[in-house]
């Protein structure tokens, strides 16, 4: 007759339905019915288990002090610039440590307990510290890294002003350039037309003389021909 | 503290208090597990006293190390962990530095119940007789000396499969052994405690299972059941 193994008949007595490699009940069962030495030990098992219930646990005197664990402000409102974080730790442990030392000199006989105890308030204070300071590393390098970008996004703020102030800058030369080539055109173009007028009003003036010389000449000779010109009419 | 807040899961609780530093779910965690972590230190220290510094401790040090915590894996396993290294610390340095319990010893039971280590929870709820009563405690006293005369490794594992209700993969998970390993300790420690709690046996006629349920302590609480592949975090259980 093969036997359950020790490990198997553990898992019969706390039966877990979600593992599939445990002894089938059934079939535990069934061994136990006709297997006399199993039987007995299965007994001896419960009967163990049974006693080990009459030890109860007494309802606890005092509750766990969460004010005690927790700090008194969430630890993430504290700005950066406040400085470490773990420094009223670190002067409590060092506090701790040179009263415990101090007790440890006075007391005398006992002098071996409180280099113990000395012993193991340092090695928890170390570890608390630890942790702590661990903590505060992980939040001043997160604050770092969002003090790094809103620096960059300041930075690129301030270039983007100074591009824009070069581009109006840019602009307003343009623009003065520009109405003085404007002027200048515009003085050429006034002194292009009195230098016109001037021409004009020479030639004008000129012509003038000419064309009273002419009609006089024309007057003189016509007051000089109107005898013939009635003879040859009839 | 509201409603919904307290129906969170231990990881969503645990999750705010990593990312918010959330005072009310880190009260939900506290108000949740400081009677079972209780329990375990007392059953693994005998010494209720002390058992009480521990959960505060274990509790301390969860918050102290919150950002070590990895939502993907269950809140429970890595509480437990804490709490059994804790108790270990503690049994280590009693070695180093053997020191007699301010408690009676399970076996005085001069002052009954009051004494504080032998069953008085069963003594105040019990409606028995006094010489009933004085039985009583004195098996709870011989109980809790057998469990303190079991070594450690094996204490644990009794512990937490019998009195909190522990599957054998969830204690495999955390101590970091193979599930075999949890159950070939259990059948030992088994053993051992019938060894010590042989007189008491006697008296007991067990009845093996055929048609009954066996014998073991009620669970109160439902353990959920661990998701394949989670494990914990290491560096915060070997302080």
């Amino acid at each position: 007759m093969k036997h359950p193994t020790p490990e198997a008949w553990m898992a019969y007595l706390y039966p877990d339905p979600l593992d599939s490699s445990d002894l089938p009940r059934a079939e535990a069962e069934a061994h136990l019915a006709t297997c006399e030495d199993c039987r007995q030990q299965v007994r001896l098992w419960q009967a163990t288990l049974g006693i080990l219930n009459q030890d109860e646990v007494p309802a606890a005197r005092q509750s766990v002090e969460v004010a005690a664990i927790l700090p008194v402000a969430p630890l993430r409102s504290t700005p950066l610039s406040h400085g470490p974080r773990w420094w009223p730790w670190a002067l409590a442990a060092g506090i701790a440590v040179a009263a415990a030392f101090l007790a440890g000199r006075s007391l005398g006989p006992s002098r071996a307990e409180f280099q113990r105890e000395l012993a193991r308030t340092r090695a928890e204070l170390t570890r608390e510290l630890t942790a702590e300071l661990r903590a505060a590393q992980q939040r001043d390098l997160a604050d770092l890294a969002t003090a790094t970008v809103n620096a960059s996004m300041v930075g690129q703020r301030e270039l983007a002003g100074q591009l824009l102030t070069s581009f109006n800058e840019a602009r307003m030369a343009d623009r003065r350039e520009f109405l003085n080539a404007v002027g200048q055109l515009d003085q050429r173009r006034r002194e292009e037309v009195t230098l016109l007028r001037d021409g004009f009003l020479s030639l004008v003036e000129k012509t003038g003389g000419a064309f009273r010389e002419t009609d006089t000449r024309l007057n003189a000779l016509a007051s000089a021909l109107p005898a013939q010109n009635d003879a040859s009419h009839p | 503290m509201n409603g919904p807040q307290e129906q969170v899961t231990d990881e969503q609780a645990m999750w705010r208090v990593q990312r918010h530093d959330d005072h009310g779910a880190f009260t939900v965690l506290v108000q949740r597990w400081q009677a079972p972590l209780r329990r375990l230190a007392v059953r693994m220290l005998a010494d209720e006293h002390r058992a009480e510094d521990i959960t505060q401790d274990t509790f301390s040090r969860v918050f102290a190390h919150r950002q070590d915590y990895r939502p993907e894996h269950r809140f429970s396993t890595w509480l437990w962990r804490i709490t059994l290294n804790l108790c270990h610390d503690e049994l280590r340095r009693r070695q180093r530095r053997p020191e007699s319990p301010l408690e009676a010893p399970p076996d005085s039971l001069e002052d009954g119940p009051a004494n504080g280590v032998a069953g008085s929870a069963a003594w105040a709820a019990s409606s028995a007789s006094p010489d009933e009563h004085a039985a009583l405690a004195d098996t709870a006293g011989r109980v809790r000396q057998a469990l303190q005369e079991l070594p450690e490794l094996y204490r644990s594992v009794v512990v937490l499969r019998h009195y909190e209700g522990l599957k054998f993969s969830e204690i495999a998970v955390v101590l970091g052994i193979p599930e075999g390993t949890v159950k070939s300790r259990m059948v030992e420690g088994l053993a051992r405690l019938a060894k010590s709690l042989g007189p008491l046996l006697s008296d007991r006629t067990p009845v093996v299972g055929l048609h009954s349920s066996p014998s073991t302590a009620p669970v109160s609480r439902p353990i959920p059941v661990d998701p394949p592949g989670t494990h914990l975090v290491p560096a915060l259980l070997s302080p």
